[in-house]
Formats: C-alpha cells, structure tokens, sequence
C-alpha cells in the first residue's frame, strides 16, 4: 500500500515528521517497504531559463541552448524539437543524477562542450511523454529546484499491509491509525452534494438477486459528465500512489479508493441495456470481456452486474469492457457496493484474477463506508467533471449487525503481562474507534465496521498490546524442565555420528532433497515409483530423491570439476519412498558417505595414494564400532559387482559400502574411482541407543600371542579364516587380527596366505605353553577340514 | 649467616638456568663452586662460628652446593641436547591427520539445540511430507483464508505437500501430548519461490512451541532474548513488530539489535542503518488452534516463534547468496 505524505496530512496533522511516523507505523504493524522522498529525488534538477537556441553547426537535428541556471549561465546541446527560448525547462547539472540514477557529466557532442540536459518528462519519471522535453509552468522561477517549483515536494511511503487488516489499503484508513498512536483529531473528507433534475430512479432500476453474495448495492446517477484528463492536483496525486490516471471519472473512483479503501465502478449509463442492473449470479456459458481486454468464461458461482441482457462487470472484481466509461460518455451510473468477501475470493481464484478492488472486497470491506464513498465520488464528478448529480441514492441494503465482543480486563492484563489500568485499554479501544462499556472485569466492546479482523477477545489482546507498545513488554525467563515423547528426534545421534564423521576427514554437506530424474533407475526402491511434485519448481527438478548417492555424486563432481584433489564427505538427510500400491509414502532419514580421489589432503603427507575399498570401509567400521557389524559380498545396482558389501546388523541390512559402478561414475562425468556408504540412519539411530556398553571386569591373567599363516584357496574370504579360528576356541581365543595377505611367487597359484596375529587368553588362570599350543593345532585343523587350508 | 646461604644458593641456579653454552656453565661452576666461591668462604670460617651455630651452617652449605651442582648437571644436558638437534626446521607443516568441517547449517543446528535445551526445549521431528490438516487447517489456516496466497506450495501427486514451516509439527506434538509442552523442531521447508541471492525453494527453520497455564508475550520476549543474546552476544536486544499469522494472535515480527555495526551506521550491510535485524515470527497460540488438537484454550496460553536457519547463518556469516548452502562447494563450507 503506496501513500503519499501530503495527501495523509489532509486528513490528520501529522505530528511527527516523515521519518518518525514511518517509525510509529512500523512498530503498530505497517512495515516499510520503500520511501521515496520527491525532493531527493530531484536533488540535481534547477529549473532553467532558455535564453538562446541557435543550430549545432555540426548536426541539423541539435540545438545549442544558452540557459539561466540562477547564479550562472550553461551551454546545453540539446536535441528536442520543442525547445525554444523563452522557455522554464528542466535542467539537470553535471555531475548529479537522474531520478533513475542516471549520473550527467560534462560532455562534447560534436564538437560543442555541453554542460547538463535538459529533460523530458519521461527522463524525469513523471511522466509518459518521451517527444521532447518538459516545459515547466511560467509561474516558476529560474534557478530554484525543480522539485519544489512543480510541487513534486511529496514522500511516497509504501507500507506492507498485512492481509487481516483491510482497513490499511487507504490513505484516511492510514490516517486512522496515526490517530490511535497520537490522539490526533481525524478531519474526514468533506462531502457536498448538489442534486440536480429527475432522481436517479427515473434514469435506472436496480435488483440484488443475490443479496447474501451482496448485501449492501448502492448507487448513484451523474448526468453531463465532460470527460477530460484530470487536473494536475489529482494526476500528481495517483501518480504518487502508483496509479496511472486514465480520464476524469476514472481517476476520480481511484482516487476515492485510495483516499477511502472504498472500490467504486463507473457504468456508462446510456450502454445499459433495458436500463437495468441485476446483481445476480452468472449462467453457465455466460462471459464477458472485462477491462484489461480479456474474455471471462463464467459459471454460476461467479456474482455478476448485468444489465437486462448481458453480464456488465464481474463483482467486485472488474468491469466490463462493453458499459466502459469512454470518450463518448455523458451520463454515468455510479456503484459502491459492499460484496461478501467469500463470493470475491471464489470468482478471483476461477477466474485467477486479481485488482485493487477484489484484494479489498476478499479481505472485508467497510458496510457503512459504501454510501460515504458514492457521495464522495460523485461529488468530486460534479466539481471536476461538470456533471449533475440526480437527486437520490439508490441503497439496496440487508441489515448488518455491528460486531460486538467481550474482553476481560484480567486476560488482557495476563496475556500481555502489563498491568494496565482500565482507563488505559478503555481509551486504546476508543482511540481505535471502538465503543466500549465496562462492567467489573468486563469490556463491552462494539467494534467499527472497518476493522471486520476484530472478532475475538484475544484480537482485542493484540490491539492494546500493538497500540500501548510491545516494547514497553519486560521480558521474563522461565526454565523448565524437558519432556520427552514419541516424536522426539534423534538428533543427539545425528550430532554424535556427524562429529565422529567430521572427525575422521569427511566434510558435511547438505544437498537439495527436490532432484532431477536422472540414473533414477539405479537408485529407487519405492513400491509404486518415485515420488513425483505436480508443480515442480523447475522441470527438471520434480522428484523427491530416493537415495542421497546421486547427490553426493553430484556435489564430488561439483568440486572435482572446481579442482579439488580429493573429496571426502558425508550428510545425514531424509529420502523419500512411496511404500505401497496407493502411493503411501514414507521419509527415511539416511546416512551416505564419499571418498574419491586423493586418500590424503595434505601434498605434505608421505602417502599419496588414491583411496580404495578398505580406506572407506575402515571409516564405516569405526563409525560403527559400538555396534557389532558384519560386512559381506553383496549386488547392489550402483556398486562395482565384486566390489560391494552389505553392512548387517544380526541380520538386519543396515545398507552397503563399496565401489560405484563406474557407467555411473561416468554418467556424473567422474574419471577416478568413487566409493561410497549408505546407511538407513533412523534403522542405525535406534541400534546404537538400544546397545548398552556393559562392565566386565578387566582381564587378571597374562595372554599369550602366537602368529599363524595359512595358505587357503583365493576364493575363501578372511572373513571365512577369521571365524574358523574364533570357533575353535570361543573361550580362549580373545582376538584374531590380519596382518597379511600374500599371493605370488612362493605359493602356489590360486592360493593366497593369510597371516594372523592371535591373542589366546584365559579367564582363570594364566595359560602354559602346551594349552597354547593345544589350540593352535585345534585350530590348524579346523582350518584343514573346514576350508582345506595348509600351515605355511 | 643462613639467610646469606639461601640467597647466594637462589642467585647461582638462577644464573645456571640462564646459561646459554658449555662455556657459561663451566665459569659458573668456577664462580659457585670453585676454591674462591662464597660458599667455600663460609665451609672454610666455619671454625670460627660458636659451636652452636656449626651443625646448623654446615648442613645448609652442603645442601646449598649439592643443589648447584645438579643443577649445572641439567644444564649441561640442556644446553648439549639444543647444540645436537639445532638444524630441525621447526616451521616445516606439521602431518596433519585428516579433518572434515560440519556445514555451516549443521553448526547452527547444533548451537540452536544447545541453547533451546539449557532452557527446557525438547527436541521434536515431524514428516516432511505432510497434509492440508497438518500443514494449514489445524493451523487457523482454512482452504479460503486469504492467508493461504502467502504460501505457495509444492504438492504430490497423490494430494500431500511438503510443508511450507515448520509449524506442523507443533499440531503433531500437541495432538501427542497434554500440556505443558516445551519443544523445538527443525528442518526443510518447501515454498514455491524464484531461486536469488535471498530466496531458494527449500529452506530450513526452527520453530518453538511452549504452552503452560499463565504463559504470556513476556516469556516469550524473555525466550527469544536468551537466544539472541547466545548467537549475537550478550547485549543483544529484541523488539516486537506487530503482524499477522493465522496461527498467533497476538502475532509480532521479532528483530534482533545489530551487533555488526552496534552504533546503527547507515552502511551498515546486515542492518542497513536501522540498528535492528529482522529475524522471523511469533506469537501467541491462537485460541483455535488450542481448540483442533484439544487443549483448553482458557486455561492454557502458549507461545510460538520461528526463524529461516539460512538467514540467520547469512547474518551471522556475512553471507551474501542463499544458493551457497546447497551447492556444497567445499571451499566454501570448510571456511566455518
């Protein structure tokens, strides 16, 4: 909502300067969104004095202007065919600016120094008119700023209303608030009427059909109007508001709109066929053209004007372009209507339409200012347009009961914590505009008809708090203890595992959840296929990813591409599934991780080898070393086949780590090697907080160590070896580590020997030798039977 | 006689420590210990002390000169060691083990968590994915609320949405639970918005909800104070703008005082000359939000508040692009 400063101060002497009541306002609930300030606007404009115009010598379409600045005289070429001497023009100086910002210097055109330009409407912001320059009233004085000398010494202040409160979309309705916040006297518009010939019921009948979607339809009859552009005062001040002015009955109902929040129409009476109005409801197949040209197909739930035949304008929210008011226009019909805002909402959301008068009618309009803003408006028909107003309103109204609500004084004392004396909410509500009765505890509020967002108590509440200050609230702390339930994240977990990550070299990142489709195919899971926006932000972003391994593919190919040696990273994110034939769905919060590249960041380092499997495998097993998991060969459609592991928790599939399958790694335009992990994080949260660390009791007697290589076939795994071993003692075998793995020269082919490191301890007692002993050869033999191994 | 003792003891391993070569230390050890040192001045008179006073010098002389020689003992280790490994380059890098950075949101996150638990909060999760009930109705917000043209929302094809706040997940807790409640919840929302420097159609908040008997705007200026003042320093301040949501009344805008330029100067980048940031909504719960997840809305009184993690982690920052935080360009996350 755009107002202007000086149009404010006809209807309250502001008591503050501009800046201050930008100030107040704000802190009532009308935040600032622009200021302009004309005058700083113009700060490089002086108006001119022509005094010579002669011919460039080296150009026939440029003049070379002599022009009294005040104090001292400037040469300007200047290429409009209107300049003439004699003339004020604008003149704006070197060195300063356009109001566009445009900055003048001192420049040559062919050949001749020229010092300024002189302007023209258009370059000036004012205007439309690009034909030549501005020739400014000779009441002006020369050498004076521009500004001030054309009356443009207004601010144009532009407020965000908020949509509760139609009663802001006006200039008075803004002037009604400075008068809550200061206590300033209103002067409202001023209303004289002079009705002239037969009454307006000659001239037109009017029927509501519908009178729930219209409860109040008034209107007024103007005859021998003069269509004309309006007068200086009146354009200056639309234009200032950011209305375009059209012709002098036009802009009179816009003005009114902007003084009053009132949406007026004006018919051209003699287009009416049958002379007749009906407010009803549209036909189906119905449709009219409406003001900004386009054709509107109705339907019945769409209120309509219409005149005998045809739908004329569509309710409060346009008219139409068959009963406009033109040039040929003499008699016009006047309405001011007040529309339910729910009839407004529906046919604007049909007709997906929006203008100044649906947004207020849809918000709530004033009932009572329906009649106060015909009479306005046809006043200002009659002074500015020669016209004649017809003797009598036509007012076709169902009763409308005032809002009345009842606060206690208790509640709003406690909801604001501010103990406020009666007097004092008493005199906020009245300074609002309310009427108000006390009765002990109670406030008997009757609320004004333009604030139709006062419905409740509590919307009281909000008033006294809004208009007695909230910064005049003392803060207050209350520490209390917390809750826990079921919808309690986890994310203490998320904050564990991610610091843990962070620890081990990976950096966090967080990626767009809304994806392309792309290599979809490797990642789904979902049931009935993946989840799909029916407004995606952007075509190619439509889906709500399934798994975080294309996003991280993504963001390494990101940063490969910006010459990173090595990307290491890792995000804890949700991913999305429909689970079943309906498309229910389900979010999943997962854990993925990628290591390519480099396997040191550091060029210092002595190891400058890429990462492999175990380099990222080894960051999963600690990630996961409170839990007791396996890993084990597995298919997965992303992952290198013979490269990719399942991470199982007693049987339960946690996710997978591995390889990326290089047409993949290839589709996302990277050359080295990527692996990766994907974890179900919800799945491994719940593990880790079920898993209890217990005691026991520290070990009281000595190992004893004895290494063990074996030479087994290269398709037994280690992890086969490894759980032949501990099988063959679970008592006294306490570890079993790998330090080495051989294949070559000294074995046969085919085999591989594996190297053990393995501690042997018992509970009870400390072990000899032979017991040591004893299980070794246990052991070996184990191995020989079960996996046909050799003692190396 | 024995206070003489002491100092000349303190003076001499003074001097040793301070000694920089093998040349200093043997002169000291001359000075202190040799055949003219004043310690072998006082073991030479001590004959003509009473015999009284004998045992008591004699002893301390002894200890005087055994303290000395160790000490020249450690010296000379100290001073040989520096002259055997003077050629180490201790400017070379050190071998760094491999360090990841936590994304800046992430930070955040965890310092929000921080400072809403040590004030009561308990952390809640809700679906991102959610429905019109969730999302809108159960939030005063009903399908012809003009208040529904500020959200434009992303929809599923089976008619869910992703949410546009956080704020559904107040409706799940409450539904969940009687009062009191006193929880926080963070996470991605969606709006249909152009991608700029400032806007992005995902986006992440934080939301509070605490509802008891006899709350008012006073706690909750006191909440969202201790907040400002944990991530913006202790002097921060907050102001109450009035505005409107559908699900508080009263509804404010809350600003934090600027701790950037602290003297509001007009060129100031975060506060533009204002002396105030703005950093998001609250209010109090509206009674007819109370009344769809059944909680008694005369006995009761809660307050809500939210805030874009983007916004503030730009403020805090000094960042100046929103799309930053998705594209996940490494050399700009590890700069937090």
């Amino acid at each position: 909502m755009k107002i202007s400063y000086n149009w404010l101060k006809d209807y309250i002497d502001v008591p503050w300067n501009w800046e201050e009541l930008v100030e107040r306002l704000t802190m009532a609930g009308l935040e600032l969104e622009d200021a302009v300030d004309q005058q700083a606007l113009f700060n490089g404009i002086v108006v001119g004095h022509v005094n010579i115009v002669e011919k460039h010598p080296n150009a026939d379409r440029l003049r070379v202007c002599t022009v009294d600045i005040g104090d001292s005289t400037a040469t300007i070429v200047c290429g409009a065919p209107n300049v003439a001497a004699g003339q004020l023009v604008p003149v704006c100086l070197p060195g300063k600016q356009l109001p566009d910002g445009t900055k003048i210097e001192e420049t040559v055109i062919r050949g001749i120094q020229s010092s300024g330009m002189i302007c023209s409407e258009a370059e000036l912001g004012i205007g439309e008119d690009v034909s030549g320059i501005l020739v400014i009233d000779a009441a002006a004085t020369h050498g004076e700023p521009f500004a001030k000398q054309s009356g443009l010494d207004d601010i144009e202040i532009d407020f965000e209303v908020t949509p509760n409160r139609p009663d802001c979309l006006s200039i008075f309705g803004i002037a009604r608030e400075v008068r809550a916040l200061s206590g300033v006297e209103l002067r409202p518009p001023t209303v004289a009427l002079k009705e002239v010939g037969a009454a307006a019921t000659d001239e037109v009948e009017i029927q509501v059909l519908a009178s729930s979607m219209c409860p109040r339809y008034c209107a007024r009859v103007v005859r021998n109007v003069e269509l004309r552009p309006s007068p200086d005062w009146l354009t200056r001040r639309l234009n200032a508001v950011g209305l375009r002015p059209i012709n002098n009955v036009v802009d009179i109902t816009n003005y009114v709109l902007m003084e009053l929040g009132h949406p007026l129409h004006a018919f051209d009476l003699d287009k009416l066929e049958g002379r007749r109005v009906l407010v009803r409801t549209a036909q189906d197949g119905e449709q009219v053209e409406t003001l900004d040209g386009v054709t509107r197909a109705l339907t019945p739930e769409i209120l309509v004007i219409a005149d005998a035949q045809k739908p004329i304008a569509v309710a409060g929210i346009m008219g139409g372009s068959n009963t406009e008011v033109a040039d040929d226009t003499t008699n016009v019909l006047l309405e001011s209507a007040y529309f339910h805002p729910g009839t407004v909402r529906n046919g604007r959301a049909i007709l997906s339409m929006q203008s100044e008068a649906s947004m207020r009618f849809e918000r709530g309009a004033d009932y009572h200012a329906t009649s106060m803003a015909l009479d306005r408006a046809a006043g200002l028909i009659a002074d500015l347009c020669s016209g004649q107003v017809a003797p009598g309103m036509i007012d076709i109204s169902v009763d409308f009961a005032p809002t009345r609500v009842d606060a206690r004084l208790s509640r709003i004392r406690n909801l604001l914590s501010v103990n406020f004396e009666a007097s004092r909410v008493v005199e906020i509500l009245e300074l609002l505009g309310c009427q108000v009765e006390i009765e002990a505890d109670v406030l008997h509020v009757r609320v004004p008809s333009f604030r139709p967002d006062l419905q409740r108590e509590v919307d009281l509440v909000e008033e006294v708090g809004r208009i007695h200050g909230y910064d005049r609230i003392e803060s207050s702390t209350m520490i209390t203890a917390p809750i826990s339930f079921a919808l309690n994240s986890n994310d203490a977990q998320q904050r564990e595992i991610r610091q843990r990550l962070s620890g081990l070299g990976l950096d966090e990142v967080i990626t767009n959840s809304i994806v392309d489709d792309t290599f979809l195919e490797f990642f789904d899971t979902s049931v009935d296929g993946p989840l799909t926006l029916s407004n995606p932000p952007t075509e190619d972003q439509s889906i709500l990813r399934p798994s975080l391994v294309g996003s991280l593919l993504d963001v390494a190919r990101r940063n490969f591409n910006q010459r990173a040696d090595s990307v290491a990273i890792f995000e804890i994110g949700k991913c999305y599934y429909s689970i079943d034939e309906d498309y229910e769905v389900s979010e999943q919060m997962r854990l993925a991780g990628l290591w390519s590249g480099g396997a040191s960041k550091s060029t210092w380092r002595r190891d400058q080898r890429d990462v492999d499997f175990l380099d990222l495998k080894g960051v999963v097993e600690i990630l996961l070393a409170d839990l007791n998991c396996e890993f084990s060969p597995a298919h997965v459609s992303w992952l290198r086949p013979g490269f990719a592991a399942a991470v199982t928790f007693q049987r339960e599939e946690l996710g997978f780590v591995g390889e990326v399958e290089p047409r993949l790694c290839l589709a996302f335009d990277i050359e080295r090697k990527v692996f990766i992990f994907d974890l179900d994080f919800d799945h491994l949260a719940s593990l880790r907080s079920d898993t209890k660390s217990n005691y026991y009791p520290l070990p009281r007697f000595p190992p004893i160590e004895r290494d063990l290589a074996v030479v087994v076939s290269t398709d037994v795994s280690n992890g086969e070896v490894e759980f032949q071993i501990l099988d063959s003692a679970p008592d006294l075998i306490e570890t079993v580590e790998l330090f080495d793995v051989y294949q070559g020269d000294q074995i046969p082919p085919n085999r591989k020997s594996l190297a053990y490191a393995i501690r042997l301890r018992s509970p009870e007692k400390t072990l000899a030798d032979a017991e040591a002993d004893a299980v070794m050869k246990t052991v070996l033999k184990n191995l020989e039977k079960s996996l046909g191994a050799k003692l190396r | 006689m024995l206070d003489e003792i002491g100092r000349l003891k303190v003076v001499a391993l003074a001097e040793i420590e301070a000694a920089v070569d093998l040349g200093a230390v043997e002169e000291l050890r001359v000075r202190h210990l040799g055949r003219k040192s004043p310690l072998r001045d006082i073991m030479s008179s001590i004959g003509d002390l009473t015999p009284q006073e004998r045992p008591a010098v004699g002893k301390a002389t002894g200890e005087a000169q055994s303290a000395i020689r160790a000490a020249l003992e450690s010296q000379v280790m100290r001073v040989e060691q520096a002259i055997g490994d003077e050629s180490f380059d201790v400017t070379l890098p050190g071998r760094r083990p491999q360090a990841g950075k936590l994304h800046p949101l992430g930070r955040l996150t965890d310092e929000l968590i921080d400072i809403f638990r040590l004030m009561g909060f308990s952390v809640a999760d809700g679906p991102e994915i959610e429905d019109d009930y969730h999302n809108f109705d159960a939030l005063n917000t009903p399908a012809d609320h003009p208040a529904r043209d500020l959200h434009d929302t992303f929809y599923l094809n089976n008619g869910k949405l992703l949410r546009t706040h956080t704020s559904p997940v107040q409706i799940r807790v409450m539904e969940l639970v009687p009062p009191p409640v006193k929880v926080i919840a963070l996470g991605r929302c969606y709006r249909r918005d152009t991608v700029d420097a400032t806007h992005h159609f995902a986006f992440h908040q934080i939301e509070g909800l605490s509802v008891d008997e006899g709350m008012s705007m006073a706690d909750l200026k006191g909440t969202l104070e201790q907040m400002g003042r944990q991530l913006l320093g202790h002097d921060t301040k907050v102001r109450f703008r009035p505005h409107f949501f559908p699900f508080t009344e009263p509804s404010v805008e809350y600003d934090f005082s600027c701790s950037i330029c602290s003297s509001s100067s007009s060129r100031c980048r975060v506060c533009k000359g204002t002396g105030w940031i703005e950093i998001g909504g609250a209010g109090l719960v509206d009674p007819a939000v109370f009344e769809a997840v059944g909680y008694d809305p005369e006995k009761y009184v809660g307050f809500a508040f939210g805030m874009g993690l983007e916004r503030m982690a730009m403020i805090l920052h000094g960042i100046d692009d929103i799309r930053l935080f998705l594209e996940n360009d490494l050399r700009f996350t590890r700069r937090f």
